[in-house]
């Protein structure tokens, strides 16, 4: 909210669920701002948790759609041409981005279970990198997030652990860490039960989850400065 | 040794959950020679719980007498957990126990399979 009477912008991309001030929080404070101004900024929602009803929770506060994460490069630009079309032509086409050379690297032996490469490879364009910084800086802030699910657990916690598996989930789907992602949204499930029992028997499984992550980690480096 | 020869085995996730480490290879050489490559392995009921609520498989096979959690507490605990795409995950026993009351135990708890060693790739 600080960055919007700025002005000058031309879509609004919001996560749902914030500290502070949320999604919905922020979209009223916009909208009742833009009473008084007559103009209209595009928001647009991002959640992991997409249900039936979550478009129709979206209009109803204010919003003009909702992606869920982890959000598929063709759904945003869609969103962005609805929203954006002046925006079409500063667009660099991915082609123009990439070096030739770094189009086609050898696939090194990874589980997409364990690590998607195809997820990074579409949100970057190719596995290297940008890719590899922004995995390198995932995969080592994990131990901290399991650690946030396990303190909330510890604590019997329920909001505290639910909102740390939430972001976990979130964060690792988007990376394309699908085990992780898959078992963190089975604690959020859970937890969304009461069922901490259960939600602390999964938490223990997060760390053999993050060791195999931390290999395929190693394995794409490897493979990336073999060809260098 | 094949069996159905249009079948991709090597799609097909497995846990090993087998305190024996040379049983345990045992095994895993044999699942590799049916063709299957995707094979975890966990040497007591714990671990095994661990290891298949992390990668998913689709089936499981089981040692019965372990340490930490034995194959029937593994089994029980399994068909219990609040967690559907786990909890009917297929479960074939490999033990030296043949006994009635173990079999009728297994049965109870939804077992899918029971083999007992020692275990052939094909009739022997």
């Amino acid at each position: 909210m600080s960055l919007y009477p700025r002005g000058g912008y031309g879509i609004l991309l919001t996560d749902f669920h914030m500290p502070e001030m949320d999604g919905f929080q922020l979209t009223a404070a916009i909208r009742a701002h833009e009473a008084k101004t007559g103009d209209h900024l595009p928001i647009v929602a991002l959640t992991a948790d997409a249900l039936p009803g979550t478009e129709k929770l979206c209009l109803d506060s204010g919003m003009d759609g909702y992606l869920s994460k982890p959000i598929d490069s063709q759904a945003l630009t869609a969103m962005l041409e609805k929203f954006l079309p002046q925006a079409a032509a500063l667009r660099r086409r991915p082609e123009t981005i990439l070096p030739p050379a770094e189009m086609k690297p050898a696939p090194p032996d990874i589980n997409p279970e364990v690590l998607d490469l195809g997820r990074l490879r579409e949100t970057f364009g190719s596995v290297s990198g940008d890719a590899l910084s922004f995995l390198a800086g995932f995969v080592a802030d994990v131990p901290n997030m399991i650690a946030a699910i396990g303190a909330g657990l510890d604590a019997r916690d329920r909001g505290q652990a639910r909102h740390a598996a939430h972001a976990l989930k979130g964060a690792a789907r988007s990376t394309g860490a699908n085990r992780l992602g898959e078992l963190a949204s089975d604690i959020q499930d859970r937890l969304d039960d009461d069922d901490l029992e259960t939600a602390g028997f999964l938490y223990e499984a997060l760390a053999g989850t993050y060791d195999e992550l931390r290999v395929a980690l190693d394995l794409l480096r490897a493979s990336v400065s073999e060809k260098r | 040794m094949t069996l159905a020869p249009n079948f991709d085995y090597a799609k097909i996730k497995v846990v090993v959950i087998e305190d024996e480490p040379h049983t345990r290879q045992l095994i895993r050489s044999q699942l590799l020679q049916l063709g299957l490559r995707e094979i975890e392995e966990a040497s007591n009921g714990k671990d095994g719980m661990l290891t298949v609520v992390r990668i998913r498989p689709h089936i499981v096979f089981c040692d019965i007498h372990m340490d930490t959690m034995n194959g029937m507490e593994f089994l029980k605990t399994l068909r219990s957990l609040k967690v559907e795409s786990v909890r009917n995950t297929p479960v074939i026993f490999l033990t030296a126990d043949a006994q009635r009351d173990t079999v009728v135990l297994a049965k109870e708890h939804a077992i899918n399979g029971y083999l007992v060693k020692p275990v052939f790739g094909r009739p022997a």
